[in-house]
């Protein structure tokens, strides 16, 4: 859904970008690597890192609102940018997404506790998919799994998710700031996999976009 | 000068440091955990003490000698932390403050990750001190910096609130350039006078009174304050403080059309409230918490003339956080949107971590238990109240930090058995040694499993002031009996062997304690980590 003019104020030079993904996987991370590229290039940006209990394992957010906002909140359909770095994650953050929502997620499924408790299965990813498709038609896929297996980086899902966000051309700043950003915010002996997780994961994007069926015009 | 991008916790901090301060207290607890923390993390390069303490009273009370002694101080908390510091804390409005003593208290509507969601300010009014109200971050700083003068110019503690909102939200802040080098620390001030901190009764009632009439100066001040603004337009006017002031000007694209009173100091500037009401007959009151302003301005009877709306009138929910929409709706902006959650998908609430050993400690209680029909297990607050959820199901009970063992001691007085509780190291060194006192000296029939991970895992595994050994010296000097102390490994090929001890101990019938040692895996990880990096650091001579 789109919201009425009337909303909130100058809304349209807003950038609202939504973080998701499950408790461990470096959802605030990302958010504050962003917030750096941000400060980096001069864009004012507010960034909601709320954690509560969220750091056992559970759905964790975060929002970078570039831009001139007050609040960090991203509300119903007010996402411009969902980044997901798990599948069902992805799908929670549906009604926050509008038609033109441009959607980047990881396919590798993180199962539910509770699922796995119960013995009861985690849903098919082409049903995920579809459904977030549904909603938002402008979706990036991406096997985080593959990629950082690839990049010999365990814990840099979350850079190749960005880096797979930079290819978009969404951001007001190139991928090349994102990466600066993200180097300088990086222990050094993680540099050098984060770099290939975020080149893989920008060129996996790329691949996927370029030829882009059905993609709504902008 | 110089721009950072900061979160509302660390704005806060960052003005403590620049404003002088000699030490930070605090016992952690989201959503302040960061204020503390990142004092911390530059205590030596700014010559500051910061050293976590056993819980907020003390920590209070540590930040209370400190000023006593002549040097500015910074105690931070959670809102129901407040609760247990509530005792000096009253008494501080009296003793006053000899140097700046600024109280930063976090706040957390909707309950992210707390048991209630108090308002602070209920609890500044109560004790007669000031309290500032950021609305963002770069307010945390200025208003911080403000109120460590504030605090000296009239005598008292001084209360920043916070709510978590803006806690863990991180936007541009400007704030002064980086402090000089340490210097020596200033010799401390004379001793203040004796007779305004020792609270006696001839003392004390002196002192309420200068507490009283200081509310005139406190009152004036609020209504001169440059932070407080009002602006007079339409007929409606709206009232908001703190972060619902963001939700307000969002919502109002243009100010043309309503009258706005942004309230940051309390006492509520009165005067300032009194002309936005005479010049207009529809007030809306939006703020972050108990409708506390909106209350006090409807006073019992309301004001004749005036529709006075907000939480208690239900234009605005009375319980959870607010919302950017829901404050648009409250402005009659929009109509209220429906809950956005996505249906049917499967919940991914939190859980304890893989390899966690509270989950071998719950194992291990449920085989102990498994043919007792109605055990009493009482639990308390940390990682371990998690097991109150499936599929452990293993607590009854979780209140307030260190209930567990006086609840537990008062079922047994009532009769009941067997009673447990399962309490962590941290809890227990925060509140649960002095109910143990009692329980010990009474020898009452409950067995106390206290989990030992050696780390405040809930928090962010801050260290535990005291873990492995000395707990068990901490426990024998507080009576308990050493032929029914023991510890036990929470590994799952110890299953058997630690149900069978846990048995063995509720058939007992007295007072037993079990700890249940080993340690968090996440605290293990990140130290792990910090080693790995220190050992980087090393290498580059840094
Ligand atoms: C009065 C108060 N202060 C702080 C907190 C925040 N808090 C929740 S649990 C906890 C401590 C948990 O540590 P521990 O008992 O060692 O258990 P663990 O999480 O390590 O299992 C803290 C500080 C609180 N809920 N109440
Ligand atoms: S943080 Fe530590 S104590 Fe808490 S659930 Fe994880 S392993 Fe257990």
């Amino acid at each position: 859904m789109t919201r009425p003019e009337a909303g909130r104020a100058a809304a349209a030079a807003r950038l609202r970008i939504l973080i998701v993904g499950v408790g461990g996987q470096g959802v605030l991370t990302a958010a504050r690597h962003l917030g750096e590229a941000c400060l980096r290039t001069g864009h004012e940006a507010v960034l909601g890192q709320l954690h509560g209990m969220s750091q056992r394992g559970g759905s964790v957010e975060s929002t970078v609102v570039v831009g001139g906002a007050e609040s960090s909140f991203i509300e119903e359909g007010e996402a411009d940018v969902v980044l997901g770095l798990e599948p069902l994650e992805t799908l929670r953050a549906r009604p926050r997404m509008h038609a033109q929502t441009r959607v980047v997620t990881s396919t590798t499924p993180v199962v539910p506790h509770l699922l796995s408790q119960m013995g009861k299965p985690y849903p098919p990813l082409p049903e995920i998919l579809s459904a977030i498709r549904a909603a938002a038609p402008d979706l990036t896929t991406l096997d985080s799994a593959a990629i950082v297996r690839q990049a010999g980086a365990r814990r840099a899902l979350n850079v190749a998710m960005l880096g797979a966000l930079a290819a978009l051309e969404v951001l007001p700043f190139p991928a090349a700031a994102l990466w600066s950003a993200v180097a300088a915010r990086t222990p050094e002996r993680f540099v050098a996999g984060n770099r290939r997780a975020f080149e893989l994961g920008g060129a996996a994007a790329k691949a996927r976009t370029s030829p882009a069926p059905g993609r709504p015009a902008c | 000068m110089r721009d950072e991008v900061l979160l509302g916790d660390e704005a806060v901090a960052q003005a403590a440091l620049d404003a002088g301060i000699g030490g930070a207290f605090s016992y952690p607890g989201t959503p302040a955990t960061e204020i503390f923390e990142y004092v911390e993390a530059r205590a030596a390069a700014c010559g500051v003490s910061a050293k976590w303490s056993a819980n907020e009273k003390v920590a209070y009370e540590e930040a209370l000698g400190m000023c006593f002694a002549g040097r500015r101080a910074l105690v931070s908390m959670k809102h129901v932390g407040l609760n247990v510091a509530a005792d000096p804390f009253m008494s501080s409005a009296l003793t006053g403050v000899h140097a700046g003593l600024v109280l930063a208290v976090a706040d957390d509507p909707g309950m992210h990750s707390s048991q209630n969601e108090q308002d602070s300010r209920c609890y500044a009014e109560f004790a007669h001190i000031p309290v500032l109200e950021p609305s963002s971050q770069q307010e945390c700083y200025d208003l911080t910096r403000l109120a460590f003068d504030l605090s000296e110019e009239m005598d008292t503690p001084v209360m920043v609130r916070l709510v978590t909102r803006l806690a863990h939200s991180r936007s541009n802040v400007r704030v002064e350039d980086a402090p000089p080098a340490p210097e020596p620390a200033p010799e401390p001030r004379p001793t203040p006078d004796w007779r305004d901190w020792t609270l006696l009764p001839m003392n004390a009632r002196r002192r309420f009174l200068e507490v009283v009439e200081r509310q005139h100066r406190l009152l004036e001040h609020s209504e001169r304050s440059p932070f407080n603004t009002v602006h007079l337009a339409g007929n409606r006017g709206v009232i908001a403080s703190g972060l619902a002031w963001n939700y307000v000007s969002e919502a109002l694209s243009s100010f043309a059309l309503e009258s706005l009173l942004k309230i940051v100091t309390y006492p509520i500037p009165v005067a300032l409230v009194r002309k936005l009401v005479a010049h207009c007959d529809d007030i809306v009151v939006v703020e972050e918490g108990q409708p506390f302003i909106e209350s006090r301005l409807n006073g019992l009877l309301g004001l004749p003339g005036k529709s006075i709306r907000g939480k208690l009138t239900g234009a605005l929910p009375r319980t959870g956080e607010l919302t950017p929409d829901l404050v648009l709706a409250a402005l009659g902006r929009e109509a209220v949107l429906e809950n956005p959650v996505e249906q049917g998908l499967a919940p991914r609430p939190p859980g304890l971590c893989r390899g966690c050993p509270h989950a071998d400690t719950f194992r291990a209680l449920a085989v102990a238990l498994k043919n007792v029909r109605k055990p009493a297990v009482f639990g308390d607050i940390g990682c371990y109240t998690l097991g109150a959820l499936p599929p452990y199901g293993a607590l009854n009970t979780c209140v307030d930090m260190g209930a567990s063992i006086a609840m537990a001691h008062g079922a047994v007085q009532a009769g009941a058995w067997p009673v447990l509780c399962v309490i962590g190291d941290s809890t227990f060194l925060h509140s649960g040694m002095t109910p143990l006192v009692g329980a010990a000296r009474a020898n009452a029939d409950m067995t106390v499993i206290l989990v030992d991970n050696e780390t405040v895992g809930m928090t962010g595994t801050q260290e535990s002031i005291a873990g492995g050994e000395r707990l068990l010296a901490i426990l024998r000097g507080l009576g308990v009996d050493e032929s029914h102390l023991c510890v036990i490994d929470p590994l799952p090929q110890r299953l058997a062997e630690n149900a069978a001890q846990i048995e063995r101990e509720i058939q007992h019938r007295g007072l037993s304690v079990i700890v249940s040692r080993r340690a968090c895996v996440q605290a293990t990880r990140r130290q792990a980590e910090q080693r790995l990096a220190a050992g980087g650091a090393c290498c580059s001579g840094a």
